[in-house]
Formats: C-alpha cells, sequence, structure tokens
C-alpha cells in the first residue's frame, strides 16, 4: 500500500505542475470577457468537471493496453498509418501548445521584467534548459517536478495571503445568479485552462496508472488541487479588480499582486515575486509538454538519436513561438490551439476507444 | 619502481630481492650461518623495529649455533616466539612484505625456504581532532594515516560483529590497501556489489590519497559535486555505517570516504545529532539557508542592481544609488572583482603557515573592507554582499560541497549579469536538472527532497527526535 502511494505521487505532481501555467494569468480576463458575472468562478468548477470527466474517458481508453504510451497504442489500433497521424497529431499539439506558452511568457518577461532584451533570446534560453532536462529521462524531469512542486504551491499561498486583505467584498456580489448560460459557455473557455491531465496517455508506462481505482483518485486529487487555486485566484482578482477591470488588463493576475502593499519586508514590488514563481509554473509546463512532443516523434519516427530529435522539438518550438507579430495575433493563435486540443484531447481517445471497444464487441 | 615478472629459477632470493629494490641502501641484509643451515634476515631498516628483530628473530636464531644439532629449515617457525609467520615462495608476496615492514628470513638449505615475520614501525602521527571538522561536544578522534589505526578507531566506535573489513589492494603500477567497509544486514548487496565492482576496475598506477580514489571510483566526472562524502570522523563513518552506507578506508590516507552520497548529507554535521531536536532543527535550517545564500546572493544582487530596481524598496534604493556613486565600473564587473579578491584571499589563507596566514586576512580585510571602498573601486554594499556571501560558504559542513557552490556562484552570477533574475532562475533550472539526474552509487542525489520521500524529510532540513527515527529506520528497511 505503501508503495501505491509513492508511485501515485509523482504522478499528482507532474499533472499539477503540467495544468499550472499561462491559464492563471491570463484566464480571469478571457472569462470575464465571456461571462461578465461575478461568481464566473463557477464555471471553473463546470470546466474542472468536463475536464476531469474527459480525463476518465482518456484514461478508460490506455486502461486497455497496460505499460504503452498513446504513441505505441494508436498505430496498434487505428493501423499503422492513421496511428501515425494521430500521433503526429499530438506531436504537434504539444509543440503548438508549448509555443503559445513560451511565447506569452516571453512576452510577460519583456513587459515587465527585461524590456530591452530580444524575446527570441528570452524564448532561447528557456528551450535551452528544456532541452537538458528533456535529455536527462522522465525519471529526473519527475524529480525536478518534485523538487520545486513546494516552492510553487508556497508562491501562491504567500500570494494569498498577502493580497487577501485587499478584497472588497462589493466586487464579489451579486453570487447568485439565475442567468445559468454564459456561466455554461464560460465552461468552454475554462476547460481550456485545466489542459494538461492529457499526459498521462505518455506517462502511462507506469506502473499506477493501470490501477483504475488509484488513477481517478490522482485525476480527481490533481484536477481538484489545481480547480482550488484557480478558484481561489479567481475570487481574489474579481474581489480586487472587478469584473469591469478583469475585462480590460491582459494579465489580471500580475496587476492584482501589483495592488499588493506591505511595508516593512525587504521587497516592494510583489508582482515580480509572484512572476519569478509564476516562470517556475511555465517551465514545468513546457517541460512536460516538450518531453510528450519527444517521446511521440522518436516512438512514431521509431528513432534511436535521441539528441537530434530533440533539438528538433526545441527549434520548432522556438520557431512557433516567433511567428505571431504581436501579442493579439499571439492570443489569435490560441483559438487555433483550441481545436488541436479538441482533436487530441478527445477526438483521438474517443475514436480509439470506439474502434477497440466495436472490434471487441465483433468478437 | 617496477617489479618485473621474470621465470628464471636459478636466482636465489637473495639475489632476486636485490635486483628488484635496485640495490637500495635501506634494503638490509644479516647472514647467520647455523648448522648445516645457512639463514640469511632482509628486512627494510627504516620501517622495522629492530629491537623486535634482535629479540624475537635473531637472538632465538643464534641459541640454535650452540646446540650442534642439524637444523630443519620447517622447524623454524616453531623456535621463533613471534606469533605471525608465514611461508611465503612467491617474488612479489616477498617484496609486498618487504615493503609493509616485515623482515624475510631465507634458509637456504637444499632447497630455499622463505619466512615473513612482522617487525614493521611505521612512522606514526597519534589520533588528533580533525581539523576541517571541527565539533562542540562530539569525540575528538580522527581518523590517522594508517589504516590499521583507523580500523581499530572504527572498531572502537562499534562493537558489533556484524562489522565487516574488506581489503583490496589497488593500483596498476604501486599497490595501495584499501579496505571495504561495511555492517552486515544493513548495507544492501546491490550497493556493496557496485562498490566491489567499481574498486575492481580501478585501473591508476598509484592510488595514493583517498582524494585520487574517489576521483576513480565516482561516475560522474563532469559535476563539481562530490559523489563520495570525505571525512575524518570515526564517529561520522559509524553512523553511516548504521544507515546502511559503505566506507572506504585508504591506506596512508586520514580520510575516509562515504558512500552513496546525497546533498542532504553532506549538509549534516555530527553536532547535529548531540544536541536537542529543536537546537538541532534550528541549526540545519541554517545550514541550509546560507548553503542557499552562499551561491545566491550575488547573482540575486547583481539583478536587482541592474535589472531591477523596482523590486529593492525606494528608501534602501535611494541610498544604494548615492553609494555607487562614483564607482567606475558596471556592477558586474565589480561583483566579479571582489569576488575574485575573496578567493584569492582564501586561497592565500590555506596556503600560508598559520602565523602569516592571519597577517594576509588583516591585510584583507583593510584593503578591502576600507581602501577599495574609499578609493572608490567597488560600493560598499557590494563589499558587504561578497562577505556575507564569503561567511555563508564557510557553514557548509563538507569542504567539497563548498567548492562546487563556489563553482556554481560564478555561474549564476554570469547568467544574472545577462538576464537579470530571469537568467539566474534558468540557471537555477539547469542546475537543479544536473543535480537531479544526478547518481551516487545509483541513489538519487537529491533524495529526501527530489524523488520525495516522506519518512527520509525528518532527518533533512529539520532533525526530528529520535525515537521516530528508528521506527523510520526499519520500515525502511
Amino acid at each position: 500500500m505503501n508503495n501505491q502511494k509513492m508511485s501515485n505521487f509523482p504522478i499528482i505532481v507532474f499533472i499539477i505542475s503540467t495544468i499550472i501555467g499561462v491559464g492563471i494569468i491570463t484566464l480571469p480576463r478571457e472569462a470575464a470577457n465571456v461571462i461578465d458575472q461575478p461568481n464566473m468562478w463557477i464555471s471553473l468548477i463546470l470546466g474542472a468537471s468536463i475536464a476531469f470527466l474527459n480525463g476518465l474517458l482518456i484514461f478508460a481508453m490506455i486502461k486497455r493496453y497496460p505499460s504503452q504510451t498513446i504513441y505505441e497504442i494508436a498505430p496498434k489500433i487505428a493501423g499503422r498509418w492513421i496511428g501515425s497521424v494521430f500521433n503526429l497529431i499530438f506531436v504537434v499539439y504539444c509543440i503548438a501548445i508549448s509555443a503559445y506558452i513560451v511565447r506569452t511568457m516571453a512576452e510577460i518577461v519583456n513587459y515587465y521584467l527585461l524590456d530591452l532584451t530580444p524575446r527570441l533570446v528570452v524564448i532561447t534560453v528557456l528551450i535551452i534548459a528544456c532541452f537538458y532536462l528533456v535529455s536527462a529521462g522522465i525519471e529526473n524531469i519527475m524529480a525536478f517536478l518534485q523538487l520545486y512542486f513546494p516552492l510553487i504551491l508556497l508562491m501562491f499561498f504567500v500570494l494569498t495571503v498577502l493580497s487577501i486583505r485587499n478584497i472588497d467584498i462589493t466586487n464579489l456580489r451579486p453570487i447568485f445568479i439565475q442567468d445559468i448560460g454564459p456561466l455554461l459557455k464560460g465552461a468552454k473557455i475554462t476547460f481550456f485552462s485545466f489542459v494538461g491531465y492529457e499526459l498521462i496517455m505518455v506517462l502511462s508506462k507506469k506502473g499506477a496508472i493501470r490501477n483504475w481505482k488509484s488513477m481517478s483518485t490522482v485525476l480527481l486529487l490533481s484536477l481538484g488541487a489545481v480547480c482550488t487555486i484557480y478558484v481561489l485566484f479567481f475570487i481574489l482578482n474579481i474581489g480586487i479588480l472587478s469584473v469591469e477591470e478583469l475585462k480590460v488588463t491582459t494579465f489580471p493576475t500580475i496587476e492584482m499582486a501589483k495592488s499588493i502593499e506591505f511595508q516593512g519586508f525587504f521587497f516592494e514590488r510583489f508582482e515580480l515575486l509572484f512572476l519569478f514563481g509564476w516562470i517556475i509554473t511555465i517551465f514545468t509546463t513546457v517541460v512536460a509538454y516538450y518531453y510528450a512532443a519527444l517521446l511521440g516523434l522518436c516512438t512514431t519516427l521509431n528513432c534511436k538519436k535521441k539528441w537530434y530529435l530533440n533539438g528538433v522539438v526545441g527549434i520548432s518550438i522556438i520557431l512557433f513561438a516567433m511567428y505571431p507579430d504581436g501579442i493579439t495575433e499571439l492570443f489569435s493563435y490560441g483559438t487555433y490551439i483550441n481545436y488541436l486540443s479538441y482533436a487530441s484531447l478527445i477526438a483521438i481517445p474517443l475514436i480509439l476507444l470506439l474502434i477497440t471497444v466495436s472490434r471487441r464487441s465483433l468478437r | 619502481m617496477k617489479i618485473r615478472k621474470r621465470s628464471n629459477k636459478q636466482t636465489t632470493v637473495t639475489e632476486q630481492i636485490i635486483e628488484d629494490f635496485h640495490n637500495s641502501s635501506d634494503v638490509q641484509f644479516k647472514s647467520l650461518a647455523l648448522p648445516s643451515l645457512d639463514i640469511t634476515l632482509v628486512f627494510i631498516c627504516d620501517i622495522t623495529n629492530k629491537k623486535t628483530i634482535q629479540d624475537l628473530i635473531i637472538a632465538p636464531l643464534l641459541a640454535l649455533v650452540n646446540q650442534d644439532e642439524p637444523v630443519n629449515p620447517s622447524s623454524i617457525p616453531s623456535i621463533l616466539p613471534v606469533e605471525a609467520i608465514d611461508v611465503v615462495n612467491n617474488r612479489e608476496k616477498v617484496n609486498t612484505y618487504l615493503m609493509d615492514g616485515y623482515s624475510i628470513i631465507i634458509a637456504s638449505g637444499k632447497a630455499e625456504i622463505v619466512y615473513a615475520i612482522n617487525t614493521s614501525k611505521f612512522v606514526k602521527r597519534n589520533t588528533e581532532e580533525p581539523v576541517n571538522e571541527p565539533t562542540i561536544s562530539g569525540p575528538r578522534d580522527g581518523f590517522v594515516e594508517s589504516i590499521e589505526d583507523n580500523k581499530a578507531l572504527i572498531r572502537k566506535h562499534m562493537h558489533s560483529s556484524d562489522l565487516v573489513f574488506e581489503r583490496y589492494s589497488v593500483g596498476t603500477e604501486v599497490k595501495t590497501c584499501i579496505e571495504l567497509v561495511y555492517l552486515k544486514g544493513k548495507a544492501r548487496e546491490e550497493l556493496l556489489n557496485e562498490a566491489r565492482e567499481r574498486i575492481d576496475a580501478i585501473e591508476a598506477e598509484y592510488i595514493g590519497d583517498a582524494g585520487l580514489l574517489e576521483q576513480t571510483i565516482s561516475k560522474n566526472k563532469y559535476s563539481t559535486f562530490p559523489e563520495l562524502t570525505n571525512t575524518q570522523f570515526p564517529l561520522k563513518v559509524t553512523n553511516a555505517l548504521m544507515e546502511g552506507k559503505i566506507t572506504i578506508l585508504t591506506d596512508g590516507s586520514p580520510t575516509a570516504l562515504i558512500a552513496p552520497t546525497t546533498l542532504n548529507m553532506l549538509l549534516q554535521t555530527p553536532d547535529d545529532y548531540y544536541f536537542k531536536w529543536i537546537p538541532a532543527s534550528l541549526t540545519r535550517i541554517l545550514t541550509y539557508f546560507a548553503a542557499i545564500i552562499s551561491f545566491v546572493l550575488p547573482a540575486i544582487y547583481i539583478s536587482l542592481i541592474s535589472f531591477h530596481h523596482g523590486l529593492i524598496p525606494t528608501d534602501l534604493a535611494i541610498s544604494l544609488s548615492k553609494t555607487r556613486e562614483g564607482v567606475p565600473f558596471p556592477s558586474v564587473i565589480e561583483a566579479f572583482l571582489m569576488e575574485l579578491t575573496i578567493e584569492i584571499l582564501r586561497e592565500a589563507g590555506i596556503r600560508l603557515p598559520k602565523p602569516i596566514g592571519s597577517t594576509v586576512s588583516i591585510v584583507g580585510a583593510i584593503v578591502i573592507g576600507e581602501t577599495a571602498v574609499s578609493a572608490g573601486i567597488v560600493s560598499p554594499m557590494m563589499v558587504m554582499v561578497i562577505s556575507f556571501t564569503a561567511i555563508c560558504s564557510f557553514t557548509v559542513p563538507n569542504y567539497q560541497l563548498s567548492l562546487a557552490l563556489r563553482s556554481i556562484r560564478f555561474f549564476l552570477l554570469f547568467f544574472a549579469a545577462i538576464l537579470g533574475i530571469y537568467g539566474m532562475l534558468i540557471a537555477l533550472f539547469i542546475i537543479s536538472t544536473h543535480l537531479v539526474s544526478l547518481r551516487s552509487f545509483k541513489v538519487p542525489y537529491m533524495e529526501p527532497f527530489a524523488p520525495f520521500r516522506l519518512n527520509q524529510l525528518k532527518d533533512s532540513v529539520i532533525r526530528l527526535f529520535f525515537k521516530q527515527d528508528k521506527k523510520a529506520g526499519k520500515t525502511h528497511e
């Protein structure tokens, strides 16, 4: 039993570190634009529930093929060619999403920290660090995530404690609104901030993932933890900035952290302190997707020279990330990534599951 | 000193010895003529006890001269009153025994029969308190250069029949004796095999010191972090043995090597265990904090000064900019200058004899603390930051770890100078990746933290009371 516990913990850390990323900074604005209600955090819970159901769907599929990743399962079920196409879609999705995250981070770093440094440098340096960590293998990636996990939690905790005084309760009211329509619509957006759990398809070589019960707890725990943090930050955001202001601020959470005033402490500007912690979460997210993309390429192409492919993935992330001209264009590319997520999160697992189930029943 | 193998059986043992030792002046021969038997006594005069030879070998043998009976060579062991007598016929063995301070008796009657008798007397130091690892209340006996004494020290601190010493001799040109120490039942068989494999694979010409041994058996050649803990404290060794670790002793070196090593282990001091757990935990936290400060602080200062003024409280920022007035260099150059001075001072302090060493520190303190500031080369704040960093790095208990952290400090400083705190974070990611992928004898280097182990966490940043420690040990088995 003890053993089981030990093997689940790294996976929970992996999923949580993967999920928390850009969403925590940009989501309040996106949600405010669509939902426009002070109780919009409810749709976060809806989004998390959808994500949980989707996670169960994914798990129902990979459970049938123990000790194999999605990249090995897909060609086995759908035939070699279609399976490879599925794999490539997934790889492109991973690369695209990491490029999107890295670019958003570069924009924020440029805006708040290093206004003169070229974005290319900011991105490249991060990708080099990713390259190194990914080449160390999945065991070490997990160990790395465990090393920084307490730091991330500490950062969120400190920020919450410090900013909770600034909440203006009137901004949060009214809590009970009859209009459920926008909340449901909002769930479509909030759902994407929980993206990241799909990487269990890549981790599924681990023994612990075979067990249905432990896996659903893993999903529940990690999504629940992320959902708690997000809801907390939504409430803080709405309470401090109000919904109207959220709509027009590009990076609401950072602006929220700016409002913290805490005399007598060594640091004066807390949004920078928050940014440093946030860059860690970005790094962990990008590393996870980077690894997933690399593993996909390696398995699909059946290539042993990981160094080359690692470089290919890294360079393509940099190229994708440098492609949008400005931040508005970047955010518009976000919608394309959403389509890719639909494909790789819902469509591919569903198709694969349907094929297996129908084959079994035919027999 | 090459020991060549020859199949020439014509030469006598005496001739062989003369040839192998190239007529060295300290190899001495003494012939005794017994009835029907010629005896030659060979020994190296500087490492043997002459009185022992006289009393225990020559005197009993000379007593036989008067007896008139023919002496049988094989009865020599029963004539001599000495405990250790070995029959040796191998040329290399004869040489090894000679070099170990044994006296060789060559009885040449019809055939040559060779005996070795332990008469060794080596130059030895008494056990003293290790200079590098001072302790407040613990035992003060430290290892010395003789492996026998070191083994004795470990035995003295550990009354257990499970304590096992395994002798190996390593080195292709010159043999050195090393001992693998472990507690049977505590040390995992896997770990022992790994250690044995690594010792067998040594292909160095000469292992003169534990430091050389450490480098030859460690697998992380490109890492600045030590893969084995070195200590001169017998008690630290016995503690490690109790935890199921292994220790390697090297003959001629006062340093024992403990494996596997984790970063956590390097930050522990024996004193942590001698005090009550609350003050001990507080000291632990302090050590961890100081260790982190010792490589992070200059980088943070540089990035705050050159990139993120906003993070500094306004009042402090104003006074800071005032102190930096008139300093001609960018703060990065300033930091590198100061770091360099500190490192040079530190090296000078180590190399110089003690009386002059204190002069250097006074000169250094005055030059750096006063003159450099008043000359306008560096700002006072920079002096403070760098010297505080240096002091923090002195709190790191293990010298090799503190060396490793010193090199990391420059790496971080470089990144911070280019990209501010963002660069520092990236550098930290790279270093953490390296640390996380390090293995010491197949054990993760960051063990209680990075592959997270809840039951080992109570002896890491904090040190909980001992009752729980024992339970944890049992469940861990």
